[in-house]
């Protein structure tokens, strides 16, 4: 069997050494205890006695290389021995195997004699007790429950309570939130003002035309251009020809309030209910100004971020309930503002037009709801003609735009 | 950058403020001649003269007495304990004089010194040369104590600690003085006192650890990672005042714990751990608070294998806090 010679311990606490001269040549016959080799560390130099007797076959380390205690430097072997060309020098890497009785010295145990405990993780208690879980009556094949158990235990408690309100005739939701505070909105309008509704049909053929045209330049600009924005500033355009409509009724003072501002709330669905922000002084801006408006203030009511300011101080309301369908509606008065317009699904319809043909042309029905309090029906239905011509000339709206 | 040991990066650091201060000397059992029986001190006494760098007699009690009177004079003295297991028959002057200046003056003086000394087993030193009693240091109020466990720490937190103006006590693991080099700045640099280093994150336990014990944590993190269990190493650093910070975000993260130290584990400063991390992060906690520690026997010189926490007793722990 050939000896591998491994450098030896030499010093305390030296962990490395030099090789300064082999003192033997490869083939060289070595005497026991013989030096062998000489070694350099940080402490001493040494030379090593051969703990072997025999042949120095195989030098591993050359002088001035720094070897590591414990690596192979040089294989000895007996005399007319044969070696093998492979000698495995290195056990290949593998997990850790830890023998019992090495490793495993642990202190005396100590036997708690009280049985009729839990037992359970410090975490795993206070989960428990702030979900209110008595662990004493849920039994585990663990002996110790960890937080991830009582987790379990939880979805678990958490999917019964669905499972029966799944089963129930009716469900109970309590009026919390937006809901309740449209609830209490919409009562307070329906209560106070005579609410009238005025319903007309626009034919807006050109202006869906332009629209398409102008869709790509808002694109551009990074902006989704809707009919919205025209409904907006057409609107404005006639608000302030009847300054009645664009008012508040305070029932208090028993006073109309005509505004100067135009302040245009916009209706927008959210998974909450239904929220009104408004464009404040939509007289001042563009039509793509207020186009990303719209698109910010929606995208703020779906998050949940709007702000006071963003819903207070509205003049008028615009409901577009275009996207869903339906003929028309009626829709409820944004109080204390005295008039909401609805407008709804643009279709192809066949209509009649001057030369006595029929047409298909792109239409809609408009419908003004307004407080009969403050606006006679006269007023409400020469509002809806203006803005009409207004949507079916849209031209118009460059002639009057700042 | 050069290439330094533990031990070569301490004779740097005070290579480095002898040349800057000539306030700084350092002193000790042959720290002057023969430079240092683990090489630390070599050349400095060539380098600054019997002046600065000088040996004392073999008198423990009079080398602390003497770095006192000096720090108190307005020197920065660094002295050397040959090895810690010697500090005791000066345990007086550190007990009772050295922590206590500051508040003994009322705040009107301060004992900035630095009292180096190598500690820790695995040398094959038996009963007085193998010891690691950092705890009972770290039981006395106004003492810093500093354990590195590498040369960038060695270098940077002993510059830190001779320009603290407290007294430190800084804690050499012998065993790993020699073990390996890494690179290192060559010029003036600090490691804070007082902060840990997470010098590896993972989520699954947390191990804190000082010293040549951060080793045998490494070598027991790799093979715990071939099974898929990762665990965050936290290096102390300083033992007192320990980073709490460090510790208990840790710990609030992996929600299992295990602390290793060499010394024996009756109130060791595992225990303090131990306490600590159960006072402010109980509820974080999700298995036993684990301490791998030495044995509660004086230090063995045949069984030293044993008696030190090795990577396989903490991969066992690991295991053992992550079954059920």
């Amino acid at each position: 069997m050939p000896f591998i010679l491994k450098l030896p311990e030499i010093a305390e606490s030296v962990v490395e050494g030099e090789i300064l001269k082999w003192l033997k040549k490869e083939g060289e016959y070595v005497k026991k205890n013989e030096p062998i080799v000489e070694i350099e560390t940080q402490k001493v130099t040494v030379e090593i006695p051969s703990p072997y007797e025999g042949i120095l076959y195989k030098i591993l380390e050359k002088e001035g290389n720094i070897v590591e205690v414990g690596k192979p430097i040089a294989i000895l072997t007996e005399e007319g021995e044969k070696v093998e060309e492979k000698i495995e020098l290195t056990s290949p890497p593998k997990l850790v195997e830890i023998k019992e009785k090495e490793e495993k010295i642990e202190a005396q145990e100590i036997e708690i004699k009280v049985k009729d405990k839990v037992l359970a993780s410090p975490s795993a208690r206070k989960l428990a007790r702030d979900y209110g879980i008595d662990l004493s009556k849920f039994s585990f094949e663990k002996k110790v429950i960890r937080k991830k158990d009582v987790l379990t235990i939880i979805e678990k408690i958490e999917k019964e309570k669905r499972t029966k309100e799944e089963k129930k005739e009716v469900e109970v939701i309590p009026l919390k939130g937006i809901r309740r505070e449209i609830a209490f909105r919409l009562r307070e309008s329906k209560a106070k003002a005579v609410h009238t509704l005025h319903v007309d049909e626009a034919d807006l053929t050109e202006l869906v035309k332009l629209r398409e045209k102008m869709k790509s330049l808002a694109q551009d600009q990074g902006v989704k251009l809707t009919f919205l924005p025209f409904v907006i500033k057409a609107s404005v355009y006639t608000l302030k020809r009847y300054p009645y409509v664009n008012a508040t009724f305070d029932d208090e003072k028993n006073e109309i309030i005509l505004h100067r501002s135009y302040n245009i709330g916009i209706a927008v669905a959210t998974d909450e209910g239904l929220v009104v922000p408004v464009i404040k002084k939509a007289d001042q801006k563009s039509l793509i100004e207020i186009a990303k408006e719209i698109s910010m203030l929606s995208d703020k009511a779906k998050k949940r971020e709007l702000t006071l300011e963003n819903v207070q101080g509205g003049t008028f309301s615009i409901t577009n309930i275009g996207s869903i369908g339906g003929l028309f509606s009626f829709p409820v008065i944004n109080y204390p503002q005295v008039a909401i317009l609805g407008f709804h699904s643009i279709k192809k319809r066949p209509v009649i037009n001057e030369r006595g043909e029929i047409a298909v042309r792109d239409m809609v029905y408009l419908s003004l709801s307004f407080d009969h309090r403050v606006l006679d029906g006269a007023i409400a239905a020469l509002f809806m003609k203006d803005l009409i011509n207004y949507l079916e000339k849209p031209e118009l709206l460059f002639l009057e735009s700042i | 950058m050069v290439k330094k040991n533990i031990a070569e990066a301490i004779r740097n650091a005070l290579d480095i403020m002898l040349s800057e201060d000539e306030r700084v000397l350092v002193f000790g059992e042959d720290v002057g001649k023969k430079g240092g029986v683990f090489t630390v001190t070599e050349g400095l006494q060539e380098k600054y003269g019997e002046q600065r760098v000088f040996d004392t007699p073999l008198d423990e009690n009079g080398i602390l007495g003497m770095a006192k009177g000096l720090a108190l004079y307005g020197l920065r003295p660094v002295a050397e304990i040959q090895f810690v297991d010697f500090i005791w028959p000066g345990f007086d002057v550190i007990m009772s004089d050295i922590s206590k200046e500051r508040f003994r003056s009322g705040g009107q003086f301060s004992c900035p010194l630095v009292i180096r000394a190598p500690y820790g087993g695995g040398v094959r030193g038996g009963l007085y040369h193998s010891q690691s009693p950092e705890a009972i240091f770290a039981h006395i109020p106004g003492l810093k104590i500093v354990i590195p466990s590498n040369p960038y720490d060695a270098k940077g937190l002993l510059i830190s600690a001779i320009e603290d103006e407290d007294p430190i006590i800084f804690l050499e693991p012998k065993k790993i003085y020699f073990a390996f080099r890494e690179e290192i700045p060559e010029e003036k640099y600090f490691v804070p006192i007082g902060k840990a280093k997470i010098l590896k994150e993972g989520k699954d336990i947390t191990l804190i650890s000082y010293g040549y014990m951060i080793h045998e944590c490494k070598k027991a993190i790799e093979e715990l990672e071939k099974e898929g269990i990762s665990c965050e190493l936290v290096d102390l650093r300083t033992i007192t005042p320990f980073d709490g910070e460090t510790i208990l975000n840790s710990v609030a993260k992996t929600g299992k714990v295990i602390i290793v130290v060499e010394a024996p584990k009756i109130n060791s400063f595992a225990s303090e751990l131990s306490a600590f991390i159960s006072e402010r992060a109980i509820y974080y906690i999700d298995a036993p608070i684990l301490r791998v520690t030495g044995w509660d026997t004086p230090f063995p010189y045949i069984l030293e294998h044993l008696y030190l926490p090795s990577y396989k007793r903490i991969i066992l722990k690991a295991k053992k806090i992550l079954e059920v």
